[in-house]
């Protein structure tokens, strides 16, 4: 058999899971080849896989040791340990057989190998061996090692020798290109001058660049270098300048300008300046009260506030332009100013339906709701101003009928507060409420198909009301594809194991996922496009989303929700799953619950979810009272992904006794700061605390805490007497975990047999036989009991939409029955999977 | 607030506002990627400072995505895409940042095109005006263009067929290069040309 032949299967054996066929496969190729390092390299990594992670390290640093110079070998060791952590060993394999070798061929494979990593500190120390080794004829290597130099030292992760060192190489390495020809090459110079230090004469070097040629980015840097110089003098009159004489009406400049001003003192001479712009553009209007920011001396504050209305008021960006500033004037006297602008604009002859609305009263009007929302945080639960802005839709939404299809509504933003107000106003019954809001914002979708906060309240509505293929609907209206995949699919996937465990909803769960198949060969083929083709100042970022995207959280929670619904499917071929799942809890470890984005991140998690999108309307901040009630569960961060994949694999029970105990230890940590999860899952990490800790500590007491657990909280997850969990997404949630509980504990009973005695097994048996009787006499129950509330929610909606003295929806009985019916069907689809548990 | 700044790859998880929008194209992440790393200064964005949850955050509120391509007179800036939030709208930003491509592009260092140009669905009249308004006017009819996006050259297309809602705009500007104005023509939505002869 040819020694491909033998390749081919060994590999066959590794991806079909049998390593140890891989094993005995590889030793035949060891005693037919004992020269060769790659056989030993392989058996390694096999061992790796089989858990055998000692043995495979042990041996990895003893091949290490005898300096391998074969491709292949080497691509091995790297991969080991790096999969088992030993970051500087991954990098010191390829170093020392540099040293060694010193082969172009060998030094350009680190290379590469480093670009499809995105690991920087291998990139950083390959261009350096290139530039020792390689073609120096041109500047191209020397290019690309003092770039790396100026990436890797934004690292966390570097020693104090290396911190000091890298900016220092990556400056003498620059400056030996010299005289440099292009921007690109520009940027890593001043980039290195700053990062040396030399702000004052980066930004010099800057000047004179752009005295021949126009760049933004070096513009950006030459700003930040003289106010990194605190040079406030220059700084002053190159963003005066850049106003006057290059017109450049741009906020980065204002913004200096006005900073520059206020550590010169020369705020009145920036009035002066801001007076003279000769356009009256928004820029130039803010700047009037960012100047106030630094100068709360100056005279009729109010007066700046009333010319940027005047032109800007009846815009959208109104708000968000505003927002930052309400701080420096008092509520009422803003408001004031604001409510002349109403009057100014005859809003009341709007109200009254005297006349039909502009789109520029429409916007003046939402503008006005928003700030009166936002400056008086009591309208939250204030049932009048639910009214006023029903009324203020009612008298605009005339403007639906003229518009362009795929133009948007501005007064659906009426109805985004307003739904935010009856969620607030909801005390313990919140499922009318959620009903409620659903009815308006159905309406409002129908008159204005294309507005996507309206879709995307409605998903989470829908999600929060257990109706998957609803929200389903409107998620897919969205179109949402691609890169938006990884930020917004959070939105319909979230728990969604626990309550869609469906082939339908893992259909669309592997199709989302695809994203993420070529992403890393895409992004490092363009990555090394940035070096050949000299795009310099995009390296650092393209780095930066090539390791965001490979370790983004929202791809791991997803592929552990993929294991979850084939695990409840009984689906055995969860290996590939499991093999991501694995990296994904090498990478949790040092991820914290923030958001991440630094360079440091080939270790880390990324959570690259867009929970902003959803509150990118009425008064830009998400209102916890509310998000509470529509969110499926809280927030799952890198510890939910730990504990959750610590509980899976001690139910596996296919590591070591070690890993067992560490995770153990993850659940017991987790379980002390418990607001990741949801009450039923934290029942079920504590039922599978107990239990590990019964069987791997030898603890007896656990026996008994086990049963309480099981006895005193059963109850309280499979109720169906509580509307709110019957008519909610926490039904299917409660039912589902509490099933995957009595699955789990029968699966660790097979998994630990050995160390478990006939008494406690018998005892751990009843008790799980409690737990799954239970579920089932209850689920039975689920149906009649649902019909009953529904009977009387429907009464109670239809009466408040069509018999309410103090609003006037304007939405007939039959569209608030179309609306019922559909969630009754989408809900009893959802529902339906319980009755099969 | 509206700063004009570099678009880096990072940007594309923070394109939502933009991107949800109906009009406007998601591309695959590789088409994002290709053109920072071929036209690196030709891809920016605009972006506001926002307030969120007592955070001051910055928040992009459109970008411009845009390649230099063609041989001799025909050496040019072609806008690919160019989007706006629809909080942002209705502030002339979209020409803003046109504007900014223009100055980019036209001085002799380092690209000196001839003319900037663009397709535009032929029934899109606001669009069309706008174009108007920065000095932009219709070269020739691309028959058949939205028809063709796969690439693939659809055989059947009748040059003499025409459908606005199929067909495309090629809309151009001449820049100081093109002194005598030869990339431009009067007249230009009378002369009808098939998708496969308006590749560079």
């Amino acid at each position: 058999m040819s020694d491909n032949r033998n390749n081919e299967l060994i590999f066959n054996a590794i991806d079909a899971g049998s390593y140890k066929s891989a094993q005995a496969l590889c030793s035949k190729q060891m005693k037919r080849y004992p020269n060769s390092s790659y056989y030993y390299a392989l058996n390694n990594y096999i061992l790796l896989l089989n858990g055998s992670k000692e043995e495979a390290i042990r041996n990895s640093k003893e091949l290490m040791a005898k300096i391998p110079s074969d491709l292949s070998t080497l691509e091995l060791l790297n991969l080991i340990f790096k999969k088992v952590g030993l970051y500087n060993e991954s990098i010191e394999v390829y170093e020392n057989a540099c040293k060694k070798y010193s082969s172009l061929n060998l030094i350009q494979s680190w290379f590469d190998l480093s670009l499809k990593n995105f690991d920087i500190l291998s990139l950083q120390k390959s261009s350096m061996a290139l530039v020792q080794k390689g073609d120096n004829s041109t500047n191209g290597l020397k290019l690309w090692c003092s770039l790396n130099l100026l990436i890797a030292s934004g690292l966390e992760k570097l020693t104090k020798n290396q911190k000091y060192l890298f900016p220092k190489l990556g400056l003498k390495m620059i400056e030996d290109c010299k005289p440099l020809k292009n921007s690109q090459e520009y940027y890593i110079y001043v980039s290195l001058l700053m990062k040396n230090g030399h702000f004052q004469q980066a930004a010099d070097v800057i000047k004179e660049f752009l005295n021949q040629e126009r760049d933004l980015e070096l513009q950006l840097i030459l700003l930040k270098s003289l106010n990194d110089a605190e040079n406030w003098n220059e700084l002053f009159d190159i963003c005066d300048s850049f106003l006057n004489v290059h017109r450049i009406d741009d906020w980065n400049v204002w913004s200096n300008l006005i900073k520059a001003a206020s550590n010169l003192g020369k705020l009145d001479q920036t009035l002066k300046i801001i007076d003279n712009f000769p356009i009256a553009s928004r820029n130039r209007q803010l700047a009037y009260l960012e100047l106030i920011k630094h100068n709360q001396q100056l005279d009729h504050l109010e007066r700046y506030f009333e010319s940027y209305l005047d032109i800007f008021g009846t815009k959208l960006c109104c708000f968000p332009d505003l927002k930052p500033f309400l701080l420096i004037l008092e509520s009422e006297k803003f408001m004031n100013i604001l409510a002349k602008q109403i009057s100014s604009r005859k809003i009341e002859e709007v109200l009254q339906m005297q006349r039909k609305p502009t789109d520029n009263d429409l916007i003046l009007m939402v503008n006005y709701m928003k700030f009166k929302f936002y400056l008086h945080q009591d309208k939250l639960t204030n049932f009048e101003f639910l009214q006023e802005n029903l009324t203020y839709y009612k008298a605009t939404k005339y403007l639906l009928n003229v518009k362009e299809k795929t133009d948007y509504f501005a007064g659906d933003e009426f109805l985004l507060i307003g739904v935010q107000i009856i969620i607030a106003l909801s005390k313990q019954d919140e499922i009318s409420e959620l009903f409620k809001c659903i009815v308006i914002l159905e309406k409002a979708v129908e008159r204005d198909v294309h507005e996507y906060h309206l879709r995307l309240w409605l998903v989470q509505l829908y999600s929060a009301l257990n109706c998957y293929s609803l929200a389903r609907l409107h998620y897919d209206s969205l179109k949402i594809k691609f890169i938006q995949q990884d930020t917004l699919s959070h939105y319909i996937f979230t728990r969604i194991s626990s309550l869609q465990p469906s082939a339908g909803a893992l259909k669309d769960l592997t199709k989302s996922q695809a994203v993420y198949d070529n992403s890393d060969f895409e992004t490092s083929y363009f990555l090394q496009k940035t070096y050949e083709k000299q795009s310099f100042s995009k390296t650092n970022g393209f780095l930066e989303f090539g390791l965001r995207f490979s370790n983004s959280l929202a791809k791991y929670l997803n592929y552990y929700e993929m294991y979850k619904i084939n695990k409840h499917n009984k689906q055995t071929n969860v290996n590939a799953i499991l093999d991501k799942l694995r990296i994904s809890y090498k990478l949790s470890k040092d991820s914290s619950q923030e958001l991440q984005r630094s360079l440091d991140l080939d270790e880390k998690l990324s959570d690259n979810r867009d929970f902003k999108i959803l509150w990118d309307c009425s008064i830009l901040d998400s209102i916890e009272v509310v998000d509470k009630v529509i969110k499926i569960g809280p927030l799952q961060t890198c510890i939910y992904l730990r504990t959750m994949l610590s509980k899976e694999f001690l139910i596996l029970g296919d590591e070591q006794q070690d890993n067992s105990q560490i995770y153990l230890q993850n659940i017991e940590q987790a379980l002390k700061v418990n607001n990741n999860f949801t009450e039923v899952e934290l029942w079920q990490l504590r039922v599978i605390r107990e239990l590990a800790i019964f069987v791997l500590q030898n603890e007896s007491s656990s026996l008994l805490k086990l049963e309480s657990l099981i006895n005193n909280f059963l109850n309280q997850f499979l109720s169906v007497d509580n509307a709110t969990t019957l008519m909610t997404w926490r039904l299917n949630h409660n039912f589902i975990n509490v099933y995957d509980t009595f699955k789990s504990i029968q699966s660790f009973q097979q998994v630990y047999k050995k160390q478990i005695n006939k008494e406690a097994n018998k005892k751990i048996s009843d008790l799980n036989k409690k737990l799954i009787d239970k579920l089932r006499d209850n689920s039975v129950l689920i149906k009649a009991k649902r019909s009953e509330v529904t009977k009387d929610l429907k009464l109670t909606i239809k009466n408040w939409f069509l018999n309410n003295p103090k609003i006037d929806f304007e939405i007939t009985e039959s569209f608030i029955e179309g609306i019922f019916q559909s969630i009754k069907e989408s809900s009893e689809s959802s529902v339906g999977i319980l009755r099969k548990l | 607030m509206t700063s004009i700044v570099p678009f880096q790859a990072t940007d594309l998880f923070t394109l939502n506002a933009i991107n949800l929008d109906s009009l406007t194209e998601n591309f695959q992440v590789f088409f994002y990627l290709q053109y920072l790393s071929d036209w690196p200064s030709l891809f920016f964005k605009s972006e506001s400072p926002i307030l969120f949850n007592n955070e001051l955050l910055t928040t992009p509120s459109g970008y411009m995505m845009g390649k230099n391509e063609g041989h001799s007179k025909e050496w040019h800036t072609h806008i690919t895409a160019v989007t706006i939030s629809p909080t942002y709208r209705r502030l002339g930003l979209a020409s803003h940042l046109c504007n900014h491509l223009q100055k980019s592009t036209e001085e002799e260092e380092p690209y000196y095109t001839y003319f900037i140009d663009l397709f535009v669905r032929c029934n899109n009249k606001l669009a069309i005006t706008l174009y108007e308004k920065l000095g932009y006017s219709i070269y020739r009819r691309v028959v058949g263009y939205y028809s063709s996006s796969s690439g693939n050259i659809n055989y059947e297309i009748d040059k003499n067929k025409t459908n606005d809602d199929v067909d495309a705009f090629d809309m151009r500007k001449s820049l100081k290069r093109d002194v005598n104005h030869e990339c431009v023509r009067e007249n230009g939505e009378k002369f009808n040309v098939l998708p496969e002869e308006v590749r560079f």
